[in-house]
This record gives C-alpha cells, sequence and structure tokens, in this order.
C-alpha cells in the first residue's frame, strides 16, 4: 500500500486551477522531494492531503485512508509542518509540547528532549518570541515527537540561513526509528533535498511532469556542452524542445538532456547539430535539471513533451 | 565528523562517490585495518544524506571486502584485505578518463601523455627502481613519508 | 486521549489562552452586579447601560473562544492534530455555558436576591435571562465560527443589525403578540437552536464555509434576535375563567340627544350595583350598537377621545378589613358616570332620523387590588420585599398636604400584552397610601411626578422598573379631618404599595335606555 495516492485530483479557487488532474503516489517508505516554483499548487496539495481542504473532484488517499475522511485517531500518525501553520504564538514551548503530548499515543518525550536540546530550544520562550528558524524548529519537533508514520512538511527550509537548515535536517535524520516512515518534503529549492531524498517529483502549474527515484532521475538527465566549428551557426529550428535550458554564448550552446532510451547522446547531438566541433556529456546537477524544467515549461510550446 | 575525507559533488551519484571516496582512504591505508568504521546512522547524520544510501554504502563495502561486520562491536575496516593492484588501478579511472579525454582535447597523444607522468613522478617522488612495465602488479609502496609538495622536494634538491 | 477528554484538554487551553478576556468580561460582570446591589447609588444614566456592555462583552468573548480554533481558517493548529472535531466543537459550547453564561447568571442571582424576590419566582427569572443571553451567545458563536478573524467578526456582526431590523419590521411590526408573541418566541428560540448547533456542528466537521452556509447563519442569527424581541411584547397573562368572574349589574343610558349638534357628541350615563370590594371593572373596545327607526344599524366606538377604555367603575384598593379612607383615592365613586362619545356629521345625521334602540358591547376587564408590600415611613429608609426596592429620599407632611419622594425599583411579575394593558388603563398599575394599622385608617397618596423607566438588571430577561415618584394626598383633605391627623398618626404609618392586577375578561352587553 503507497503511503499517498493521489487520483486525478483537480483544485480550483475560484477561476483558479491549483490543481490539474494531479495523479502520482508516493511509496511507502520514500523520503520524497516535491519540487516545484512558487505557485505551482504544492501548499495546495499538502492541505488536501491533511485534510485541511477537500478537492471536489479526484481523490486523495495518506496511509491508505481518504484524506477527506481522516479521523483524528489517523492525525496520530500523520505530521503536517507548513509555514502557514502558525503555532499559538502566546503559548511557551514547554506549553505547547504539554497540550500537544496527551493527544498521541506514540509521543516520545526522550525524542522531544533529545530534539529540544539538538535545536538549542529554550522552552520557558514564548512562541512569539522565537525567530523564524526556532520557529520552524519548534513545529518540527512538535511533528516528530508522536513518530509519524507519514510526515507532511511544506517548504521547510525556505528563508531559514545555513545553519538552521543544518540542524533541521539533521534533526530528521535523528528521528528515523526503527519502523519505516514516509516524508513527502514539498520545497521550491532542490538544496539539501538533493542528498536526502529517495524519489522526486516536480509540480508545475497544478501538474505532475516528473515523479521517479531520485538515483533513476539523476542518472536520466546530463549537461550537454557543445562546441560549434561555426560560431553564427544558426539555432532556430534546428533544436529540438526536449533539449531544456538551452543557454548559447558564441560558438558554445549548453543545456540539459534526458537520456534518450536509444542509442547516445553524442549521436543524437550530432545528428541535429551537424556542426558540433565537440561535445562534453556530464551529470547535471539537481539544481541545474530543475531550473532548466522550470524554464522549459515556459515556452509556448508543448507541455506534455516527454521529459 | 568521518574518519575519511569525502566531497560530495552535485550531479553524481552520491553512493558512488562515498564508495569511492571510502575504499580510496581504505587501500591508502588513512584508515587503518580494525579501525572503526561510522555506523549508517553515523554515515547518514555526517553527510546529510538519506539513511538508504548509507546503508547501500556499507552493504557495497562489505560486498567488495573493504569493510566487515562484528556483531555487538559495530563494522570495522577488514584487516588483513589487501587490494589488488588491478583493484587499486581502477580507483584512479576516473582521474585516468579525466586525464586522457583533456589530453586529447588539447591535441596530444598517448606518448605525450605518458611522457606528463614520468616526468611529474620524478618531480614529486624521485626517480624510483626502474619504471616497471605495465601489466605487473608492484608492491604497495610505504606509506609516503614526505609531503607531497614542491616545496619539500626543493629542499631535498638543494640539500 | 479520548474525545471527551479533549474537551476539558481544550477548555484549559481556552481558559488560559483568553484568560485576560475573561477577567475583564468578569470584572464587567462584578460591576453591573455592584450597580444593582448598591442600588440607588450608582449614576443612573451611565450605569444603566452596563447590561448592554455584559452582553456585548460575553459576545465578544465567546467570539474569541470560537476563533482560538477556527473551523473555517486553513492555517487553524487543531484542525491537523488528533482532535476530534465534535470535542473541539462541544468544548465550545461548555464554555459558553459553564463559563461566561453561568458568570452572568451568578451576577444576575445575587441582583434578584437584593430585591427579595421570592424564591420560586427566581429560576424562571434565571431561565428567562439564560434563554435570551443564550440566545445572543450563540448569535455571537455561529457568527464567529464562519469568521476568520476578531476584526471579520466584529464586521459581520455590525452587518448583523440591518438584518434583524428587517426582521423586527416583518414580523413584529404589530404591537400586540400576546399569547401568539410567547409561541412566536418558542418556536423562532428552538430552530435558533437547533439551526445554531446543526450549523455550527457541520462547519466543525467539514471545515468549509459555502454561501449556503452563511445565508443560513444570518437566518438563525435572524430568528433568533426574533426570539428574544417576541418576549418583549409581553407574556401571555394567566386569567381566571369567565364564570368565576364577578359580574355587577351595569345600567346604561344615553343622555344629551337635544345638545347633540352642538356638542357633537352624546353621553353615556353608567351605573353600576352589587359591585364586589376592592374590584374594578374597565370597558375595553366598547362599541355603541344604534338600531335606528328607519331599520339601519349604527356602529360607534363608545370611547371618549384619546381614552383606550372606559373605566366603568373603581374602588379603594382593599388594605384589610374594617379600614376606613380618610383620604379617598379619586373622587367619592358616583353612581353615575359621564362618558361622552363624539360622533362624525355622518353619524349625527343618522342619528337625527331617530334611534328605535341601542346596545352597548364590548370586553369587561376586571382587575383586584393586591398588597404589594409595606414599607416604613422613614426618610432614608432602604428596604427590599417581595421583589420591589425603595428608597425614600424625602417625606414631610403639612396642613395641607403630604410629599412624599421616593425611589422605588421592582421586578414586574407579570408583563401583560399591550392590547391588555390598553384595555384595562388606568384600572391597573401601581398606587400607594399610608395605612395605620393600630387605628385602621388609610390615606390614599396620588403620583404627581414620576420619571424613569425600565432598566435590565445585569442580564436581559429581567426587567427592573427603576422611577423616581413624587406623591401627593390623592384628594384634598375633607374638612374637619385636618386637625385629627398629627404626628401620631404618621409616626405609626406605613407606606403600602398596592399592584392593580387583571383577573379577567368576559364579554358584555346590554340594552342602553333611550330617553
Amino acid at each position: 500500500m503507497a503511503a499517498i495516492e493521489v487520483e486525478r485530483l483537480t483544485y480550483r479557487y475560484g477561476s483558479v486551477t491549483a490543481l490539474r488532474d494531479l495523479d502520482f503516489t508516493v511509496p511507502d517508505g520514500a523520503l520524497y522531494a516535491l519540487l516545484g516554483p512558487n505557485g505551482s499548487g504544492k501548499t495546495t496539495l499538502l492541505q488536501i492531503l491533511t485534510g485541511l481542504r477537500r478537492a471536489r473532484s479526484g481523490r486523495a488517499a495518506v496511509l491508505g485512508i481518504d484524506s477527506a475522511a481522516l479521523s483524528w485517531r489517523d492525525r496520530q500518525r500523520i505530521g503536517y509542518i507548513a509555514e502557514g501553520q502558525s503555532l499559538p504564538g502566546w503559548m511557551r514551548l514547554d506549553q505547547l509540547e504539554a497540550y500537544l503530548a496527551p493527544l498521541y499515543e506514540t509521543w516520545d518525550t526522550a525524542l522531544a528532549d533529545d530534539l529540544r536540546a539538538r535545536f538549542g530550544l529554550d522552552p520557558s520562550r514564548r512562541i512569539s518570541t522565537l525567530s523564524r528558524g526556532e520557529h520552524m524548529k519548534a513545529a518540527l519537533l512538535c511533528a516528530l515527537a508522536p513518530r509519524p508514520r507519514l510526515l507532511l512538511m511544506d517548504e521547510p527550509f525556505t528563508g531559514m540561513d545555513a545553519v538552521v537548515k543544518d540542524d533541521l535536517v539533521r534533526g530528521l535524520l535523528e528521528s528515523s526509528g526503527e519502523e519505516g516512515w514516509t516524508i513527502l518534503l514539498c520545497s521550491h529549492d532542490i538544496g539539501e533535498l538533493e542528498l536526502l531524498a529517495d524519489w522526486v517529483g516536480f509540480l508545475d502549474a497544478g501538474a505532475m511532469r516528473v515523479s521517479e527515484p531520485m538515483d533513476a532521475f539523476r542518472e536520466r538527465f546530463k549537461r550537454v556542452d557543445v562546441v560549434l566549428a561555426d560560431p553564427a551557426y544558426p539555432l532556430n529550428g534546428n533544436v529540438p524542445d526536449s533539449w531544456l535550458g538551452l543557454e548559447r554564448a558564441g560558438a558554445r550552446v549548453s543545456f540539459v538532456l534526458s537520456h534518450p532510451e536509444d542509442g547516445s547522446i553524442r549521436r543524437l547531438v550530432s545528428a541535429h547539430l551537424a556542426a558540433a566541433s565537440r561535445i562534453d556529456v556530464r551529470g547535471a546537477s539537481l539544481r541545474e535539471v530543475f531550473v532548466a524544467l522550470a524554464r522549459g515549461s515556459s515556452r509556448p510550446t508543448d507541455e506534455d513533451a516527454a521529459v | 565528523m568521518l574518519p575519511f575525507a569525502v566531497q560530495i559533488r552535485p550531479g553524481e551519484s552520491p553512493y558512488r562517490q562515498i564508495v569511492y571516496a571510502a575504499t580510496k582512504s581504505i587501500v591508502s591505508g588513512d584508515l587503518a585495518p580494525g579501525a572503526a568504521f561510522p555506523s549508517v546512522r553515523e554515515l547518514s547524520q555526517a553527510l546529510k544524506i538519506n539513511p538508504n544510501t548509507a546503508q547501500k554504502v556499507v552493504a557495497e563495502l562489505v560486498r567488495t571486502g573493504m569493510l566487515e561486520v562484528y556483531p555487538g562491536v559495530g563494522t570495522v575496516v577488514a584487516a588483513g584485505r589487501r587490494a589488488s593492484a588491478g583493484e587499486r588501478r581502477s580507483l584512479l579511472s576516473d582521474d585516468v578518463e579525466q586525464l586522457v579525454v583533456d589530453a586529447r582535447r588539447l591535441g596530444l597523444n598517448e606518448a605525450d601523455v605518458l611522457t606528463a607522468v614520468s616526468a611529474r613522478w620524478a618531480e614529486l617522488f624521485g626517480r624510483e627502481v626502474g619504471v616497471r612495465a605495465p601489466g605487473r602488479a608492484s608492491e604497495p609502496p610505504p606509506p609516503p613519508s614526505r609531503a607531497h609538495s614542491r616545496h619539500a622536494v626543493g629542499e631535498r634538491r638543494r640539500a | 486521549m479520548r474525545p471527551l477528554s479533549q474537551v476539558g484538554h481544550v477548555l484549559a487551553k481556552d481558559v488560559r489562552q483568553l484568560s485576560w478576556s475573561l477577567l475583564a468580561y468578569a470584572a464587567l460582570v462584578a460591576l453591573a452586579t455592584t450597580h444593582v446591589v448598591t442600588w440607588p447609588a450608582m449614576r443612573r444614566d451611565i450605569f444603566d447601560i452596563l447590561t448592554v456592555f455584559v452582553v456585548m462583552a460575553g459576545m465578544l468573548v465567546v467570539a474569541q473562544f470560537v476563533q482560538a480554533d477556527s473551523p473555517v481558517r486553513v492555517d487553524a493548529l487543531w484542525a491537523s492534530r488528533p482532535l476530534a472535531p465534535w470535542a473541539v466543537f462541544l468544548e465550545k459550547f461548555v464554555a459558553a455555558a459553564l463559563i461566561i453564561l453561568a458568570l452572568a447568571l451568578i451576577g444576575q442571582f445575587i441582583g434578584l436576591r437584593t430585591f427579595d424576590v421570592p424564591a420560586r419566582m427566581i429560576p424562571g427569572l434565571l431561565a428567562e435571562s439564560a434563554r435570551q443571553y443564550g440566545l445572543w451567545l450563540l448569535i455571537a458563536m455561529v457568527i464567529a465560527g464562519l469568521t476568520a478573524d476578531l476584526p471579520s467578526f466584529v464586521v459581520a456582526l455590525v452587518a448583523l443589525p440591518i438584518i434583524l431590523l428587517v426582521v423586527v419590521e416583518t414580523f413584529f411590526s404589530s404591537f400586540d403578540a400576546g399569547p401568539a408573541g410567547s409561541w412566536t418566541s418558542i418556536v423562532l428560540g428552538v430552530i435558533a437552536v437547533l439551526g445554531g448547533v446543526a450549523l455550527l456542528a457541520h462547519v466543525y466537521r467539514t471545515r468549509t464555509s459555502r454561501r449556503a452556509i452563511r445565508i443560513g447563519a444570518f437566518a438563525i442569527a435572524g430568528c433568533a434576535f426574533g426570539s428574544i424581541v417576541a418576549s418583549w411584547s409581553g407574556r401571555p397573562l394567566a386569567v381566571e375563567p369567565a364564570a368565576s368572574l364577578p359580574h355587577p349589574s351595569v345600567s346604561v343610558a344615553i343622555a344629551g340627544l337635544d345638545q347633540i349638534a352642538s356638542l357633537r357628541a352624546i353621553r353615556l350615563v353608567v351605573e353600576v350595583a352589587d359591585a364586589p370590594e376592592s374590584t374594578r371593572f374597565s370597558l375595553g373596545s366598547p362599541e355603541l350598537l344604534v338600531h335606528l327607526r328607519d331599520g339601519k344599524e349604527l356602529h360607534v366606538p363608545a370611547l371618549p377621545a384619546g381614552a383606550n377604555s372606559i373605566g366603568v367603575h373603581s374602588t379603594p384598593p382593599g388594605l384589610g378589613q374594617d379600614v376606613t379612607w380618610i383620604v379617598p383615592p379619586g373622587a367619592p365613586t358616583q353612581r353615575f358616570q359621564y362618558y361622552p362619545v363624539p360622533l362624525d356629521d355622518a353619524q349625527r345625521a343618522a342619528i337625527a332620523v331617530g334611534i328605535a334602540s341601542a346596545e352597548l358591547r364590548g370586553q369587561m376587564w376586571v382587575t383586584t387590588s393586591r398588597v404589594k408590600g409595606m414599607f416604613p415611613l422613614e426618610v432614608g429608609a432602604r428596604v427590599a420585599h417581595n421583589a420591589t426596592r425603595i428608597a425614600i429620599e424625602h417625606w414631610s407632611h403639612s396642613d395641607g398636604d403630604v410629599a412624599l419622594q421616593l425611589r422605588i425599583a421592582s421586578i414586574p411579575r407579570e408583563q401583560p400584552p399591550v392590547s391588555v394593558v390598553m384595555s384595562i388603563g388606568a384600572m391597573s398599575g401601581q398606587e400607594f397610601a399610608l395605612l395605620n394599622e393600630r387605628r385602621h385608617e388609610a390615606i390614599a397618596l396620588a403620583q404627581r411626578g414620576s420619571s424613569g423607566g425600565g432598566t435590565p438588571m445585569v442580564l436581559p430577561g429581567a426587567n427592573v422598573e427603576d422611577r423616581e415618584l413624587l406623591l401627593a394626598l390623592a384628594t384634598p383633605y375633607p374638612a374637619g379631618t385636618r386637625a385629627a391627623l398629627g404626628g401620631d398618626w404618621f409616626r405609626g404609618a406605613r407606606l403600602v404599595q398596592v399592584d392593580w392586577v387583571p383577573r379577567g375578561s368576559y364579554p358584555f352587553r346590554t340594552n342602553v335606555a333611550i330617553p
């Protein structure tokens, strides 16, 4: 049973369509990085998965249960963090923990103490006085202490400085217990997710353009650097749409490409650019890939060009 | 911090890079036989990688015999495991490929590359007992006692 | 944690979160209670409005409770935590009832006790206060449940009076409600409560707020307000069956037909016999049915100008056996009472044809006197008795007159419907007298001036009639009595408060004698 199943999910805010016919699955035990530019629908998707919003059409299920039918008992196993979700500012951190802990059967006080120490949080501080990074740490603490089976995180690293991001990642890794858990982590930047995630998805304008294991995804995309024999060689019309994020400076052309199933990249490139004097293929960093994907989608061409 | 050096670069599989770095470290003796190797948890924490990836790294190192698992003790560097010359050469394969491709790009040929390599070797470590013909495994050299720097070599020359 | 325990768990959190609001609210309730308890010490005009503030403050606090775990905000913490929605929803009602409503009811109870309201009346009065205040709180809860924060709650609340004015105009423009008003109040109240609870339960469960729900919320608020307003028009009167009421013989004659042209009116002459003591009779909606010589019929409302009813027979109140009225109330009851009945041109022309016979019809209301309380006649006396509090501010007597200035606050027992009040007219209400029990002598007093009005106490539902009265002799001293009354008489006298209470009515009909 997949941890998260989404089928033909559609959600509209008035005339704006945030999610259109969305289909994807998060396998059990995966750490799934869901990337996408701002406004691509990640927050809406997570709100629907947690049951905070209801979609009119389509289906969303977490841990095998319909999101719209989640009971309070189900929520004991699901953790949720979002910047939009405000912790009660008037409470102190120890009061917040005392409020939340009895609600969960599996609240691990030792883990909570450990995380608090690791994050350097003072329990007697009022939450409204916490900095942005401390606030996120407190939210993460409260989400991790019950040892959830599914953790949904909406942009936990956004706006955090490097030290805080480091602490958050370590806190996350610290909390993985004996029993497996599944994490869906949304972000608009790959950042630390490149090493953490074992699944990756790309949400763009409400639809999923990529959803696969990270290893396969990494292997699939290459950065191609081409040196043209003729610096004035015209590119228009010679270049297929599957070459993403194409940039050119004089004789040098660079782009990101998904590895074709048949044949080598070199042969494919030569076929289109006869004037190529040198073709270098190397692994693309995921940040490069996502920037290219995001840029690529803004071209007025067929969105469904196989990537 | 980890007992071996590793710098994970984007664009390549972290799994491969870590296995490569750890193997290099063990084969070169930086990580001595019998030394404790970080647990999966420690690896994951230190490098901020997915625990599954760390798990695969350790499994691969155990498979190739670089590491041994003792119940109750943990994972340690295998004692008495000698890397064959072929294995050690394969650790250099990425560097070799880069060298060869760059040389070719600059219009050099194989002889040029070998000359360059010999010259640089002599500069750094001095003439050793002949240049062995390729194909025959050489003894593992003693751990270098001198710093690998031109400065030190310079000093030696002057001495 | 089981859902039922969650109720207490969330309640503890809310109380801690809103402790300052609760303290301010409790202080306001305490202030309003103090105002009632220390009557008449606190300044009237400023503090009379305290009830409004209590209700508004209660509504604000209950809104804060609801919005502490908002059912419609997407960022609400509780919604993504293991809290059963019905437990959170129930907790809000528990908070409203056990804390906000209860605090004010305690103040109201204390206030009622200072009025020496009889114990058997208190549950009813408290229930009515709880009902009205509870409906206000329900309105606040429903609106707070659908708004995201306190400012938007206040904005929505401001829009409410407009809706409510529409409700009042549509349903309550006719003044009288009577028994219908009471039923309307109950039905609307039940609809409001059931609808409000159902709506909030739905919103907490589904966490959506579509337009249909918002419309429903305003409809519920309208019903709640309608229920409150309907109860203002008075509760039905407990009346005796017509058969048990005394039926004196009343004979009526027409006089003044010869002067009809100049007076533009005829006169009815009424004589009453066999009327019991301490009972008054008043004819409501009186109508003169005239059969003319040419066979036609004429219906003339037999009301003197400016009157709503005809006071048929009046007696002094009953103060006990053998009490002699040294100064009687009103002129001595005359054997004949004269009432002018104004006629317009058409009616006069018709009567000029000639009257064959006539009847007087109407609804005869019977009121009886009841001693509400007796109070010592001392300046500065402050007494609470039987739901009335009196503070005598000034008292003097001289050869010619008696002057008494007092503050009186009472909780009216029953508020008869307006139509009944209009039918009975001057035959009901309260009167005062001085009674010397040892000598069995009484002096009737009349109100020379009064000011003041009704105000609620701590909570609405138990209105206080708070007046400043100036009393003086009802009629001048009869010749010869002035000297008899000395300081002795007054020292042994007490102030008596009498209520004239409607007993019931019966249809009345009698033939009118034509000269």
